[in-house]
């Protein structure tokens, strides 16, 4: 009976080992690694552009779909705000989404409204101490909640100004032409004029308020051989330079302009704690300078109507007709164009771009002959975060794509292609090696430069509690909602906050009748 | 004589013989069985020999090619990598002449604005004529530096992907060199078995061998 079931193995060894032979002779004929495995749909939620998500796909997805057998479907959302309503219906109704690209400010939100699960559950530990190694620890810390890993950092952005450098060589030389007008401006609002010794500072990275004001008047009152007249080639003389506002920032009621105008009230020197002070010195201090804009035409009339978004004051600027403006590191790649062969092209003349800080804050009250109150160069980084949502059908897979989406080349040639601030380590450090145009290293010199003189992560009871929209209903009834020849003063702001503070809460208690 | 053995009677003789015939035919069968064993082992072991160096020639070819495929990546993002630092070295170039276009260009603004001439004085106009062809320069120089700018992008991309091609295909060479050398282990094993003849030194040949084949096999699957 031995001998039979020895026979018996010995045989089928050999007919195995003959079949094994076959088998690597299969091999020979095609030794590429097979793809066995169904292939998998996968859906990503991006807030991107179709553009932007054509990019990613081409750039980015494509190669990680070939090599794990993977049929992604990318869908858009325009807005984070659009993420999150996406995140709930996904929630009531599962249709399968991995994964999906938020941003800090709504992080905790989603973790607190069950919408998401820890992208730390599709990882081991050691997978994701590696992950979060390569990683800036500042960005890591965006996707901790309650101490553990909800998030991956995608990216980063952090606004800067952009402006246009002779049309900064133009204000440095001829400011002192319209000093007087200026000086009598500013006498109007805070009864004394421009600071003692004021000289308007030759590189907008030292701006502060005042200088801000005065090249705006500046740039307000000549014709701007710079913008869209611009004679980059002597004999192109065929628009006449024209006279027109410059500056320009978001400065509508949306997301954008509710951003913006935290940004200028931190600026100035607004602390989380004093969110909801209304009559906090950093708020009228914000309005006053809003309020002086626009009293004497240093806007464009569109902020009288409707308000300008960040794509106007970028299209704007597109047209060559600002000098200055907030920005991010994306809106800037499209601005100047050229970063990739397939890119939109860039404004006329993008080689006369520059960027510097944003202006520090001060009072336009002067004591002792400077400014009352001084804040600071200060812009909210918004940190774009990996989150699975709560139904996500393969933890474990989503983690696989946002690490190796984070990888150091695709980083870069996403930073390179779209424009962001690099969440990788190396990156950060290598940034001047790594990113070789002279105009992107400006770019990001300007943003690290701004992380470094100030930058914090959004307040949540911003959005959480509608200070945003509270507080633009206040900017709209003291800035935009008086006559625009009314009193600029820090009294007369004073009391147009309390009277808009009064009408608020008549409101809110027959709302809430 | 008392005590004496008596000499063996023909029947006990016969029995005697009969005995040692009966042990000479077991030691015969013994023989036959222990030659017949040690043949069949011997069959086992070329059997197996074959199996195995038939195997080991295919994983050969197949590690030399996937070897050959990780080398080929290799060997495109090196020479991406290599064209891009040239192609940057060429930027630089034009990025210098560029600076002194620049440097020409802004020479006859500063010299208009200290002479205090408008660019419509006739006394300006050869300035005006050199100034207009340095902004062209400036101008081509741009979109050359672009183009070579993009160029590189693409060599930098080529040379990203190409490192992360080799990955796969290295891990394939790995494993069928690893599965290569335990076979060869195994037909070191088999060919002790026919010196020593020993029955388990077959198996641990075998169970070696088929240890090969299963991690060779991965070089293909990549499971592991």
């Amino acid at each position: 009976m031995r001998r039979i079931l020895s026979r018996f193995l010995v045989d089928g060894l050999v007919v195995l080992g003959i079949a094994v032979n076959v088998g690597f002779l299969l091999i020979n004929l095609r030794p590429e690694r097979p793809h066995l495995g169904r292939r998998t749909k996968v859906r990503i939620l991006l807030r991107a552009s179709e553009p932007r998500i054509q990019w990613m796909r081409a750039n980015e997805f494509a190669e990680f779909a070939v090599a794990k057998d993977i049929d992604f479907e990318l869908l858009s959302a325009p807005t984070f705000e659009d993420v999150h309503q996406k995140l709930i219906e996904e929630k009531k109704h599962p249709t399968g989404l991995l994964l999906a690209d938020v941003d800090d400010e709504h992080a905790a939100e989603l973790k607190d409204g069950g919408l998401v699960r820890p992208i730390a559950d599709g990882a081991s530990t050691v997978e994701l101490r590696e992950a979060l190694s390569e990683l800036l620890r500042e960005a890591n810390e965006r996707g901790v909640v309650e101490g553990k890993q909800w998030y991956l950092p995608k990216r980063a952005l952090v606004n800067v100004a952009v402006y246009l450098r002779p049309a900064i060589e133009d204000a440095y030389l001829h400011w002192e032409e319209d000093k007087k007008a200026i000086d009598a401006a500013l006498k109007e609002a805070n009864g004394k004029g421009l600071p003692d010794d004021f000289r308007l500072r030759r590189t907008p990275d030292r701006w502060d308020s005042f200088d801000l004001f005065v090249a705006a008047w500046t740039w307000a009152h000549h014709p701007a051989r710079w913008a869209e007249a611009s004679r980059r080639i002597s004999a192109d003389n065929s628009i006449a330079p024209q006279i027109a506002p410059r500056v320009a920032w978001p400065c509508g009621n949306g997301e954008d302009g509710s951003g913006e105008l935290l940004n200028q009230l931190y600026r100035h020197g607004m602390t989380e704690e004093q969110l909801g002070h209304l009559d906090a010195p950093a708020v009228l201090d914000t309005l006053q300078w809003q309020a002086l804009f626009r009293k004497h035409g240093l806007l464009p009339t569109q902020c009288e109507k409707g308000g300008l978004e960040q794509r106007d004051v970028n299209g704007l600027f597109h047209e060559r007709k600002l000098a200055w403006a907030p920005i991010d590191q994306a809106d800037s790649i499209w601005l100047h164009g050229g970063a990739r062969r397939d890119a939109e092209p860039g404004m006329p003349g993008p080689g006369d771009l520059s960027w510097a800080t944003l202006p520090q804050g001060v009072s336009a009250e002067l004591a002792g002959g400077q400014p009352a109150r001084k804040g600071r160069s200060f812009s909210f980084e918004e940190v774009h975060l990996w989150a699975v949502p709560v139904h996500s059908p393969d933890p474990k897979l989503a983690f696989q794509i946002a690490r190796f989406l984070a990888q150091r080349g695709l980083q870069q040639r996403e930073a390179e292609a779209e424009g962001m601030l690099p969440v990788r380590e190396d990156l950060r450090q290598d940034y001047p090696i790594a990113f070789r145009l002279e105009w992107m290293q400006r770019l990001l010199d300007a943003s690290y430069r701004q992380l470094q003189r100030g930058t914090a992560d959004t307040p949540a009871a911003w959005a959480g509690d509608d200070w945003d929209d509270k507080y633009l209903k206040l900017r709209q009834a003291v800035v935009y909602g008086r006559p625009k020849d009314a009193p600029v003063t820090l009294d007369a702001i004073r009391e147009a906050v309390r009277r808009a503070s009064v009408t608020a809460a008549a409101e809110a208690t027959h709302d809430a009748r | 004589m008392p005590g004496e053995k008596p000499p063996p009677t023909a029947r006990e003789e016969t029995a005697l013989l009969r005995e040692e015939v009966a042990l000479q035919k077991r030691e015969a069968a013994e023989r036959a069985e222990r030659e017949a064993r040690s043949e069949e082992l011997k069959n086992r072991v070329s059997v197996a020999a074959i199996v195995l160096t038939t195997a080991l020639s295919f994983i050969g070819n197949v590690r030399s090619d996937r070897g050959d495929a990780a080398g080929a990546a290799r060997a495109a993002a090196e020479s991406a990598r290599r064209q891009g630092a040239e192609l940057w070295a060429y930027y630089q170039m034009k990025m210098a002449e560029k600076s002194s276009m620049e440097i020409a260009r802004d020479r006859i603004r500063l010299d208009l604005a200290a002479r205090g001439l408008p660019r419509e004085d006739p006394k300006a106009r050869l300035d005006l004529l050199k100034l207009t062809g340095y902004e062209e320069r400036v101008r081509d120089f741009d979109t050359e530096t672009q183009q070579v700018f993009f160029r590189v992008q693409d060599l930098e991309a080529q040379e990203d992907v190409q490192q992360r091609a080799a990955i796969e295909p290295a891990r394939s060479a790995f494993r069928y060199e690893l599965g290569g050398k335990l076979i060869t282990l195994a037909l070191i094993l088999l060919s002790v078995t026919i010196l020593s003849n020993k029955r388990y030194l077959f198996w641990a040949g075998v169970a070696l061998g088929s240890l090969g084949l299963a991690m060779a096999l991965d070089g293909y699957f990549l499971f592991l």
